[in-house]
Formats: C-alpha cells, sequence, structure tokens
C-alpha cells in the first residue's frame, strides 16, 4: 500500500509536472507576445492608430461683408452646398454617374469623365441648390459627398452692383469693391485636429482653435442704399424715355466728399455674373472717358477770374453765333452778340469761352485743369479706373485750346468732373473723393488751394444763374431751393470728326451759395433728345429732390432746406411719383408670394427685384418663416421707407 | 444541510479572491468598452451593468454549488451526459438559427445554448470515467473516452461551433493528459496529432478556413477577415507600456475596434492600462490557476482531482486562446476571456465552475480523518 501510494505520488509528479510545463510554456508565449506587440512594435502601432483616428480639417470663415453707410448689407456670404466626388471609392462608375446625373440635371457623359479621373478629389458642381444637395443626399451614392461652401450673395440686387464688383466661385474678388478690399475681407483657414471613428463620423476635440474668429474684415462705403436707389430709378426711368445708351450719376456730400450715390447704368446684378456682358459691369463712373463739354465751363471761368483775366461783368463779343478759330468754325445754338461774362457762362456759350481761353493762354488754363486732378486718376482705387485724356499744353494748337475752353478735346470720367467740382463747392480747396468709411483711406494728397474762396463762390454764383435766371439749367430749378447747376450737351467724337451723337450732363449744387450736396448727371447718347437742359437736368433735379427729402427728415446738415421740405415734397410729387414707379419690366403678382423653404439666396433675389431689402433674423440657409405671409400685399414704398422690419425672413 | 465550519475555514479563499478581482477588473473594463465618443460626448451602452447582474447570480450560483458535496456529481454525470446528447440532438432538429448558425433552443422567455451544457457533462463524465481508470490509458480505453467526449462534441461542431466544439475536446484532452497515457501512446499521439491537423482543413467551413488563411497573412484583406487582427494589434500596441488610461482608449471608443466587449474586450483593457496591465492581469490569470493545480494535487479522491482538472482545462484553454487570438498568435475563433469578456450565461458558468473547485477544496480534510 506504502509503494502504492509512492508509486501513485511519483506518478502524480511526473503529471504536475506536465501539467505544468505546458501552463509555463503557454503563458511564457503569452507573456512575450504582449511584450513584443506593445513594447517594440508599440510606437509603430501608435503611429498607425493615429492615423486611422485624427485628421486635420481645415475651416474656413466668411468673406467680409459689404455695407453701406448706415449698416445696410450690401454683400454678404450664405452657406452653399457643392458637390464633389473622390474617385477612387467608387465602384460602379456608370450608376454612380447615372444618379449624379439625375440629381443634379447634368449631361451624365460629363459627370462619367469626371468620374473617371483617377485624381482624389474632383468638384462635380459647385453651390448647388438645396434641392439638388437634398437629393443627391438621398440617393447616398458612395464616393459623392457633400461640403458647405460660402457662396456671395448680393441682397439688394442689382443695386449698387458695378461698385461692389463680383468674386469668382472661390470667393476672390474680380471686380469693384469686392477686388479692391479684397485683402481685407478674404477670411483666414483654421486648422483643426479631427478625431474619427471607424464610421467616419467627425469628433472635433480642439475646441480651442475653433474659438478663432477666421472671419474676413466688412468693409462699410460711403454710399446711402436709399440715395443709391433713388438715383438708379431716376436714372433707369430717363435712360427708357431717351433711349440712351448709358448713364451715369453721382451723388456726393460735399463736406466730407463721401461719394453718397454711384449709379451706372446699364444696371449690373451681381448674383447674376452669367447672364451679365462687359458693358453691364463696367463702373462707368470711373472707367468711361467723356469729352465733358459745357459742364467743364465753370472751371475755366474760375481760372480765368482768379488769374484776373476777365471780371465778371467784362463785356465779350459772342460773334452772333458763328467765330472761326484759324481754319476751324465755332457755333453757338443761341447766338449772342456782346456779352458780360457771368453771361456768358449763363448761356453756356462756345464763342465766348473760347475767347477767354485763348486769352488766358494754354499753359495757365492747363495748370488749373491739373490741379482740379483732370488727366490723373482719383483716390478711389477701383480696377480698371481711367486717368481720362488731357494732352500736354505745349502740344496745343489754338484750336485745342478754344474746344478746351468749352470742354471738347478733353476727355474725363465722371468722378474726376465731381473732384472738380467738389474743389468749387469747397471755396476752392481740393477734397478727395471717399467711397468707403471703413477702414478709412489714405491720403496721399495733401488738400491745394486752387481758387480763392471769392472766385469760387462768383463761380457759384453764377452757375445759380444758370438755374434760376433764364440760363440753360431751368429745367432743374427746384423751388424753394438755391441750385448752382451747369448743363452740358458734348458731341461726341465719332470717325473723322464728331458726329450727331451726345453726351448730355449735368452737374448741380445745393443749397447754391454753400453746397453741401454735388449731384452730377451724365446720359450717354440719348436718341430722343440732346441738350442736357432737356434730357440730364431734370434726373438731376429728381436725385437731388430724393436726396434732399430723404436727408431732410433725419438730417441736420441741410437744415435750410428742412424748412421748406414740405414745399419741395408737394411741387415734386407728381413727376416724383412717376419716377419712382417700380419698374415695369418685372410683372409679378400683387401678393407676396410663398417663400417658405426657398434658399436664402433665392428669397433675397426674389425680395430684391420688387426693391425690398428684408430683415433676416436667425441663422441658417433656408426661409422657415416670412411676415408679411403669403397673400397678403405687397408692402408699399411709404412702409418699406426708413423703417426696418417691412419685410422679415426667420431662416434655419 | 448543516455547514461545519472546518468546510468554511478550508475554502480556498485564494481562488475565490482572485476569481472576484478578475470579475471586477472584467466589469470596470466593459464600463470603458461600452462606451463610444460622439459629437457630444461618451456614450454608454449598459453591458456594464447586466455584466454585474449576471455576476451576482453567478456569485450566488457558486454558493450553491459549494453547499452539498461534490461526490454526489458522479451520480448525475451520466444522466447529465444523456440529457445534454438530447438537447443536442433536439437542437439539430429544431434549434433557432442566428447568424447562420443552429445553437439555440428557444425556451420562450430566453435562448438557451445546450452546449454550454455540454462543457460540464464533459467535465463531470470526463472525471467520472477517469477516476475509476487503474492504469494509464492504453489504447482501448483512451478510444472510449474519447469517443465519449466526441459524442457532445460532434453535434456542437456540426452546429456549426467549432470553438466550443474543440473546447470540449480540448478540456477532455487535458484531463487524458492529466491522468496519464500509457507510453506507446504517448508517442503515438506525438506523431499522430500533428500529422493528421492538416486533415482536418478538408472538414472546415469556408469561412474557418479563410480566417486560418487571414491570421496567416493579415493583409491580404484588410476590411474585411483580416480587420479584426489589424485593429487588435493597433489597439494593444497602441497601448505602449503605461497604456492610454482609463477610459482614453482611442481605438475602442472610436470604434476601430470590434468586438470590443466580447471576444476582443481583453484588447481594449491592453490599449488602456499597456503592458504594465497586461502583466498584471496575466499574472492573476496565472495565480488563479495555479491554485487550481494545487486543489487538483490536494483533492481527498480521485474523482474531485480529475474534476478540478478538468475545470483547470476549461479556463486554461479559454484563457490561452483567447489572449493568444488578441495578441495575433492564434486564428480569430469565438471563445470569450473568462471574467473579462461580457457574456451573462458564460459568466454564470465561470462562477459555478469555481464554486465545483472550491467544493472540492473545503472537502479534501473531511473524509481522510475519518
Amino acid at each position: 500500500m506504502a509503494q502504492d501510494g509512492q508509486g501513485r505520488k511519483d506518478h502524480s509528479r511526473v503529471k504536475i509536472g506536465l501539467v505544468a510545463a505546458l501552463f509555463a510554456l503557454a503563458f511564457a508565449g503569452l507573456w512575450v507576445r504582449a511584450g513584443w506587440v506593445q513594447l517594440h512594435l508599440g510606437d509603430a502601432l501608435l503611429t498607425q492608430a493615429s492615423r486611422q483616428s485624427l485628421a486635420a480639417e481645415f475651416e474656413y470663415g466668411e468673406r467680409g461683408r459689404i455695407f453701406d453707410r448706415n449698416g445696410e448689407m450690401l454683400a454678404t456670404s450664405v452657406q452653399a452646398n457643392s458637390v464633389y466626388a473622390s474617385p477612387f471609392e467608387i465602384a460602379d462608375l456608370d450608376a454612380a454617374a447615372t444618379a449624379v446625373a439625375k440629381a443634379l440635371s447634368l449631361p451624365r457623359k460629363d459627370i462619367r469623365q469626371k468620374l473617371a479621373s483617377k485624381k482624389q478629389f474632383v468638384w462635380i458642381k459647385r453651390q448647388v441648390s438645396d434641392r439638388e444637395a437634398a437629393a443627391l443626399t438621398r440617393a447616398d451614392i458612395p464616393g459623392i459627398r457633400l461640403t458647405t461652401e460660402y457662396s456671395r450673395i448680393y441682397p439688394n440686387g442689382h443695386l449698387a452692383g458695378q461698385t461692389l464688383g463680383l468674386v469668382d466661385i472661390d470667393g476672390h474678388g474680380l471686380e469693384g469693391v469686392e477686388r479692391l478690399y479684397d485683402a481685407r475681407m478674404q477670411p483666414g483657414k483654421a486648422k483643426f485636429v479631427v478625431q474619427r471613428d471607424a464610421k467616419g463620423s467627425r469628433l472635433y476635440l480642439d475646441a480651442l482653435g475653433r474659438e478663432v474668429n477666421i472671419n474676413g474684415l466688412d468693409v462699410r462705403l460711403t454710399l446711402d442704399t436709399h440715395i443709391q436707389h433713388a438715383a438708379e430709378q431716376a436714372l433707369a426711368n430717363a435712360i427708357a424715355q431717351y433711349k440712351a445708351r448709358a448713364g451715369i450719376v453721382l451723388v456726393v456730400e460735399v463736406d466730407s466728399g463721401d461719394i453718397l450715390a454711384m449709379a451706372n447704368q446699364p444696371f449690373f446684378n451681381p448674383n447674376a455674373v452669367k447672364g451679365s456682358n462687359p458693358g453691364q459691369r463696367r463702373l462707368r463712373a470711373v472707367t468711361d472717358v467723356y469729352e465733358p463739354g459745357s459742364t467743364l465751363k465753370p472751371f475755366l471761368f474760375a481760372a480765368a477770374l482768379e488769374e484776373g483775366a476777365i471780371e465778371t461783368d467784362t463785356l465779350i463779343n459772342c460773334e452772333n453765333g458763328r467765330w472761326r478759330v484759324a481754319n476751324k468754325t465755332i457755333r453757338d445754338t443761341h447766338p449772342r452778340g456782346w456779352l458780360p461774362a457771368h453771361q456768358v457762362l449763363r448761356y453756356s456759350s462756345n464763342i465766348g469761352c473760347a475767347k477767354i481761353g485763348l486769352d488766358m493762354g494754354a499753359d495757365i488754363y492747363a495748370n488749373y485743369l491739373t490741379k482740379l486732378g483732370f488727366g490723373e486718376k482719383t483716390d478711389l482705387g477701383l480696377s480698371g479706373e481711367s486717368a481720362g485724356l488731357v494732352m500736354p499744353p505745349a502740344k496745343w494748337t489754338s484750336v485745342d485750346l478754344a474746344a478746351i475752353s468749352f470742354g471738347q478735346g478733353i476727355g474725363v470720367t465722371a468722378v474726376q468732373l465731381a473732384r472738380a467740382f467738389l474743389c468749387l463747392a469747397n471755396e476752392g480747396v481740393t477734397r478727395e473723393l471717399n467711397l468707403v468709411r471703413t477702414p478709412a483711406p489714405n491720403r496721399p494728397n495733401a488738400a491745394v488751394r486752387v481758387f480763392s474762396p471769392e472766385t469760387a463762390a462768383t463761380v457759384l454764383k453764377m452757375m445759380r444763374d444758370v438755374v434760376h435766371e433764364d440760363g440753360t439749367g431751368r429745367t432743374a430749378r427746384i423751388p424753394g431751393i438755391t441750385m448752382a447747376g451747369k448743363t452740358g450737351t458734348a458731341q461726341k467724337a465719332a470717325k473723322g470728326g464728331y458726329g450727331d451723337q451726345y453726351l448730355s450732363s449735368f452737374v448741380a449744387m445745393v443749397p447754391a451759395d454753400d453746397p453741401k450736396l454735388l449731384v452730377i448727371t451724365m446720359i450717354d447718347e440719348p436718341q430722343t433728345a440732346n441738350y442736357g437742359s432737356m434730357v440730364a437736368a431734370p434726373v438731376c433735379r429728381e436725385v437731388t429732390v430724393r436726396t434732399l427729402a430723404y436727408y431732410g427728415k433725419v438730417s441736420e446738415t441741410l437744415e435750410s432746406v428742412v424748412a421748406e421740405r414740405v414745399s419741395v415734397d408737394l411741387l415734386a410729387d407728381s413727376p416724383l411719383d412717376q419716377a419712382m414707379a417700380l419698374p415695369t419690366e418685372h410683372p409679378e403678382t400683387d401678393t407676396v408670394p410663398n417663400i417658405q423653404g426657398l434658399s436664402v439666396r433665392r428669397a433675397l433675389e426674389l425680395l430684391a427685384r420688387r426693391g425690398i431689402v428684408p430683415v433676416l433674423k436667425g441663422q441658417g440657409m433656408t426661409v422657415r418663416d416670412q411676415k408679411p405671409r403669403a397673400g397678403q400685399p405687397w408692402p408699399t414704398e411709404q412702409q418699406t421707407e426708413g423703417t426696418d422690419d417691412v419685410f422679415i425672413l426667420w431662416l434655419s | 444541510m448543516p455547514i461545519d465550519r472546518r468546510l468554511i475555514l478550508s475554502i480556498n479563499w485564494p481562488l475565490l479572491g482572485l476569481a472576484v478581482v478578475l470579475f471586477l477588473l472584467g466589469t470596470l473594463n466593459l464600463y470603458s468598452a461600452s462606451g463610444y465618443r460622439l459629437e457630444d460626448g461618451m456614450n454608454m451602452a449598459p453591458y456594464f451593468l447586466r455584466q454585474l447582474v449576471w455576476g451576482a447570480m453567478g456569485f450566488g450560483g457558486m454558493l450553491l454549488v459549494m453547499v452539498f458535496d461534490y461526490r454526489h456529481l458522479k451520480t448525475i454525470a451520466w444522466p447529465l451526459f444523456w440529457i445534454t446528447l438530447a438537447l443536442l440532438v433536439a437542437v439539430f432538429f429544431a434549434g433557432k438559427t442566428i447568424y447562420g448558425a443552429r445553437r439555440w433552443l428557444d425556451l420562450g422567455f430566453m435562448n438557451f445554448q445546450p452546449s454550454e451544457l455540454a462543457k460540464i457533462a464533459v467535465l463531470l463524465v470526463g472525471a467520472r470515467i477517469l477516476a475509476r481508470e487503474r492504469e494509464p490509458l492504453g489504447f482501448v480505453r483512451l478510444g472510449y473516452v474519447l469517443g465519449v467526449g466526441l459524442l457532445l462534441a460532434g453535434p456542437v461542431i456540426r452546429q456549426p461551433d467549432l470553438g466550443t466544439g474543440l473546447s470540449l475536446i480540448l478540456i477532455l484532452g487535458g484531463m487524458i493528459l492529466y491522468r496519464g497515457v500509457t507510453p506507446p501512446v504517448f508517442k503515438t499521439a506525438l506523431i499522430a496529432i500533428p500529422s493528421l491537423l492538416p486533415l482536418a482543413w478538408l472538414f472546415l467551413h469556408d469561412y474557418q478556413k479563410r480566417r486560418i488563411m487571414t491570421f496567416l497573412d493579415p493583409t491580404t484583406d484588410p476590411l474585411g477577415a483580416g480587420y479584426h487582427i489589424i485593429q487588435s494589434q493597433i489597439a494593444i500596441g497602441s497601448g505602449g507600456f503605461w497604456g492610454k488610461g482609463f477610459l482614453q482608449g482611442t481605438q475602442s471608443q472610436l470604434r476601430f475596434l470590434p468586438e470590443r466587449h466580447t471576444d476582443f474586450a481583453v484588447a481594449v483593457f491592453c490599449e488602456e492600462w499597456g503592458f504594465a496591465g497586461t502583466m498584471v492581469l496575466l499574472t492573476l490569470f496565472c495565480l488563479f490557476l495555479s491554485q487550481m493545480v494545487n486543489v487538483a494535487k490536494d483533492a481527498r479522491d480521485l474523482f474531485g482531482s480529475y474534476l478540478t482538472a478538468g475545470v483547470f482545462f476549461y479556463f486554461f484553454w479559454q484563457i490561452l486562446i483567447n489572449t493568444g487570438m488578441v495578441l495575433g498568435l492564434m486564428p480569430v475563433v469565438g471563445i470569450p476571456l473568462p471574467f473579462i469578456s461580457y457574456g451573462g450565461s458564460s459568466t454564470l458558468v465561470n462562477f459555478c465552475l469555481v464554486g465545483l473547485v472550491l467544493n472540492v477544496s473545503m472537502r479534501r480534510f473531511l473524509f481522510k480523518q475519518n
């Protein structure tokens, strides 16, 4: 028994040993393997883990917005969906191409070609509509994705369209203010570390980085939406009435040099770049060079008075309407004989002006023109600005000098003309024009005195007579308001001489003795009438009345006007109402349509067509609610004026 | 039934303690493994809570198993065997199919898996037969024991549930090894098993073959069958020496790691606690198993000894195969890690089997003195 027990014990020791060996071997294997994986391969596997779960992602800010002087929004960015593809993820090319083509209504062939490329990333369609985006999300095609981008919208449609300019699809400013302040408005880019889970969802770890404001900086213009609107409508009506080719209206606040309105016809709607042509996009007030004609004459008189070449009552023989200089005959529309100098301006006698110019001499006159800034770009800095055309005085023949004296043979832009008149209005001291309030523009040129205050006052007095006596500017007269004005009817140079096309222009400054407001109107090639007095002066008058009426409610700067506002409005009523009637080329329903569910962009365009700038509440890309509701009448002009919340859109 | 005070004193307390510690570690790990990150913070799946409930039930079952004398189990060994066999046959004809495998019997209130019962049946019948063998097993006796085992393992493998079927054979094999075989049998087995193994390939399902192929080279199918292996390696390896910290395991919480609360739960542990944690866990398992070896050695009778050896191998193979798989030493087989992987019935069975071993250990002196 003992031996048996002994044997059993031996045997069991062998058994235990066998099991223990197996046991030890197995666990040793596990330990070694764990060490190998976690210690030796650890770093490499950690890198692999990070690559799997961490990704760098960029977020782009919003391009800076553009506001008018009162904070009215002129350009902003809204989020839009864009469609891109990761071609290498697409297994079934044909099926994907068919589905995408259906969802986006694009030609299938083009899409298939894009999807067949070997790239990692291909844009399919940028800035698609919400409906297209939804269709694509429903289709859920592998390798086809949506991303949000910012797209630029101009809530006021064509209002100041050329001034605002446009951006390309990548948000780079191409023209106008968009180009001028592109660097300022460019949004920043923020990099985040993003955690990705196995399903591809993104989890943001780094909240810190996202708090940084990466939006571009805003730009605030000197334009006033209301005045711009009035100027554009008056201009549009005149262009339609006289079947003119183009037109410009500039409204400038004299005390600051701020451009309150810069209207250019034909209009350009930067929301619809595709359908536009270069002629519409041109900011004519700075790009187009015109022979100004008689509107240049006040500067001749100012120069001559300053130089003592004439007095206001110096008698000048206007030769009964025909006078030969060298081999050219100069004609006046209204033949006169001997006239005192101030009446030469009032009746706009070319012969009288030529004589004054010839008397003064090319060098002196050219010097004044240069000091006034003709032949030199303004400080606005807008792309495409022209410096105008002023020949060097040494090359002027007597015919040239005579012509330039009455505003032919010299090329100026509307803004140059405005700058020059600003000098006259500013008691003879130069002043630069402003288009932008924020950022404050730098002013490289110091103000220079060109004329004495007396000279400036004298010329203004003469220009007052143009309007208030029996001068050429009578049609611009506004009862109760004193206005200094000057008409211009320049023959346009055609091939081989002057043809039968004209530039009708008018310059108005109110009040006449101490101007606060400068309005310039140019109507290019009117067909049914020519004279500045007939074509341009009424436009200037309408714009001036509208501007004064607008300021009369809120501003103290035109106090003298405020007292007479009532009479202005009363008298101006009938023509004004016509002028301000909504353009008839957009026949629309009489009631507010249902805007709910539309994208913000569409809604704004739709309302902009009615001249309504809605107030946007909340954040988002689609319109959730609207006031007034669908079916209600459009808000009237009186309602939209001044108040902010006539039309409200709630976004989601 | 009156319980002798000496019985309480003779309980193998270290084994009990280790089992509880391992279970608590596992539950803590499940808390982390069941969380996943979303945009707005962590989301918690309630696995760890359910595991706690099952653990409590298991603990109760363990106490229940300890109360009666394990020698009574001799009498129910064969009846249990036949019942199990009947149930397995029932599964074959009327089982419920989930994920293409027919493994469950629908009891109305729960799905019952007879293959779990087969593990206990193999233990009891194996210990019962081996305890009667006077000599190391010759060819005939070995054939008999293996035959009995295959009666249970066969239907399980047919379900198909290769993992459980193989573990039945492995448990029985371990017990046979512990009992001992005659030298000729040992030598034959040493040659026969490795040479017959390739033949088994013919009987494997396609998916099983694929698993073995991808184990040999996971990169052939990194997003399919190799995904488990690769992701498990990345999770464990990225833990480094000290780990990423509790609840910080990015691979599991970002859902890169598959089956992270069941078969690959230990990978979450290794990721968050690093090599240091892995060593602690393996040491705990080592101690847990070695306590069982002690119990088997000191058991009062051969039945108790073989029973304990069976339980030992039951745990041993699971630990070896699961950690081996997670560490990339073995192909992917659906075998959970005791106490660490989530699973209701397996937690219940684990505690009951620990109870069985404790039962053997606490009664080691009782009858020797008589």
